[in-house]
């Protein structure tokens, strides 16, 4: 039976059909809390004791640099689902992925230039984390053009899946080799196994706009993934029919 | 080991003399237009020059690479091969004959050079080295690039492999930083060659079933 659900549920028609359901009140749900999110942040904490107002922009920095390295796991994993499973439907979500991970990253990137003018005194600096992101961005947009440049769609989804696959091994790698060389920017603060080094005034909206954040851009996944349904299967008669 | 194809390998590029004596030019003409751009002196330190030396074997081998399978794909070489299950062998000896006669040369002209500007032969032995070593991961690396833009210009190519080289580039800074301080290089050397042999053994596969999604 399961068997049974995942078949139908993989298939691009269905998929469209159920997502179509859900994913605007989805995205409408997950915009108000990071809205909500923010304004508690903004508003509501009191300043910090060293950075005064302006460490309040790590309410969008944090979430953007963290989902700019799971979008691309997400991507490894749905790339490694296609290659295996050869389903059609995988293909496209980690084809919808790479521009949304693309932009994510490029608005880590500036919100950490804006935070570092007033606290490092410096909007770039060549240490670990900064370059590995830009590293980072310069691999989704190598995968972008990368998928664009192929006339044969299907073609360009293998290509794309393999690369994926290599880059997703390489992100740890190039984390770790650029952590032997200097760095300015501090290690995490929030991490799964210790206590967290922030106050809790500070870390409930923060872990608030962290979640919300999260589920605005699968929200916006979804949606991606759907309008790439509809490009690549323009010709299937349930699309005309739509 | 097919001592056949990989001779059938050797001759092929060795004929097309354009293929690897080409590169090797180039190499020497950035090499010679570095001393033009920058005044020459011992009070440079020798890090400047390994950091360019580095950078420019990368390009190099780049561009060294960028035939390696465009001809035998055209002809239908690689499509008989292909039908013969012979693929991953011939991907395998291309990219060693490739190491051979343009990786290695390449080292050399690079060891002269850093001869010339009166560093200590320890330093540039240790520099001759690495590039051995290095210039095997840079070929793997940019041969993947090429299988993956066939027909689509070398640049596609670059902008994907070039991030994937950045570790091999760290631990090759790290290198020089520790030779000039005379500290032991065992630890980043043996990483270079676990690297140098990991990527040897499985890019190929890797660059064999991208050859063969395009001849589907």
């Amino acid at each position: 039976m399961i068997k049974k659900f995942f078949h139908q549920f993989a298939s691009p028609k269905s998929y469209f059909a159920i997502a179509n359901k859900f994913v605007k009140p989805f995205l409408a749900f997950f915009f108000l809390l990071y809205i909500g999110a923010l304004v508690w942040g903004l508003f509501f904490t009191p300043p910090d004791a060293v950075q005064g107002d302006s460490y309040r922009i790590i309410y969008m920095h944090v979430p953007a640099s963290f989902m700019a390295q799971i979008l691309f796991v997400v991507m490894a994993i749905t790339s490694a689902v296609f290659l295996i499973w050869k389903l059609k439907l995988a293909a496209y979500v980690s084809k919808s992925i790479a521009p949304i991970g693309a932009i994510v990253t490029f608005f880590a990137l500036f919100s950490g230039s804006i935070w570092g003018i007033p606290t490092w005194g410096t909007w770039w600096q060549w240490d670990a984390r900064i370059t590995s992101t830009l590293i980072l961005f310069i691999m989704y947009l190598g995968l972008i053009s990368l998928h664009a440049s192929f006339e044969n769609k299907d073609k360009a989804d293998k290509f794309f899946s393999v690369l994926v696959l290599i880059g997703v091994v390489n992100i740890p790698i190039i984390k770790k080799s650029v952590d032997w060389w200097s760095t300015l920017h501090q290690s995490a603060s929030i991490t799964l196994t210790s206590k967290p080094a922030i106050d809790p005034v500070m870390l409930y909206p923060l872990m608030f706009s962290i979640v919300s954040f999260i589920g605005l851009i699968f929200g916006l996944v979804i949606l991606s993934s759907q309008n790439e349904i509809l490009k690549r299967e323009k010709y299937k008669s349930w699309v005309k029919n739509i | 080991m097919n001592r056949n194809l990989l001779f059938i390998e050797g001759f092929k590029l060795f004929k097309r003399s354009r293929a690897w004596v080409g590169p090797v030019l180039v190499f020497l003409l950035i090499i010679i237009s570095f001393p033009l751009t920058l005044d020459i002196n011992s009070d440079n330190p020798p890090q400047i020059y390994l950091s360019f030396i580095w950078i420019s074997t990368l390009l190099v081998t780049m561009l060294g690479t960028e035939l390696i399978f465009s001809e035998d794909f055209e002809d239908g070489t690689l499509e008989q091969y292909a039908v013969n299950n012979k693929l991953i062998e011939i991907v395998f000896y291309k990219i060693l004959v490739h190491w051979v006669l343009i990786g290695i040369p390449l080292a050399f002209v690079a060891f002269l050079f850093i001869l010339s500007l009166n560093i200590s032969i320890h330093i540039s032995s240790i520099a001759l080295l690495c590039l051995v070593i290095s210039n095997l991961i840079f070929i793997n690396f940019f041969s993947l690039g090429n299988a993956l833009s066939l027909k689509k210009g070398s640049i596609l190519g670059l902008l994907i492999t070039i991030p994937f080289l950045i570790p091999v580039l760290i631990v090759l800074g790290k290198i020089t930083t520790s030779t000039l301080l005379g500290l032991s290089l065992v630890g980043h050397l043996s990483l270079l060659v676990g690297v140098m042999i990991l990527v040897a053994s499985f890019i190929p596969f890797i660059i064999s079933f991208i050859l063969r999604t395009h001849l589907e």
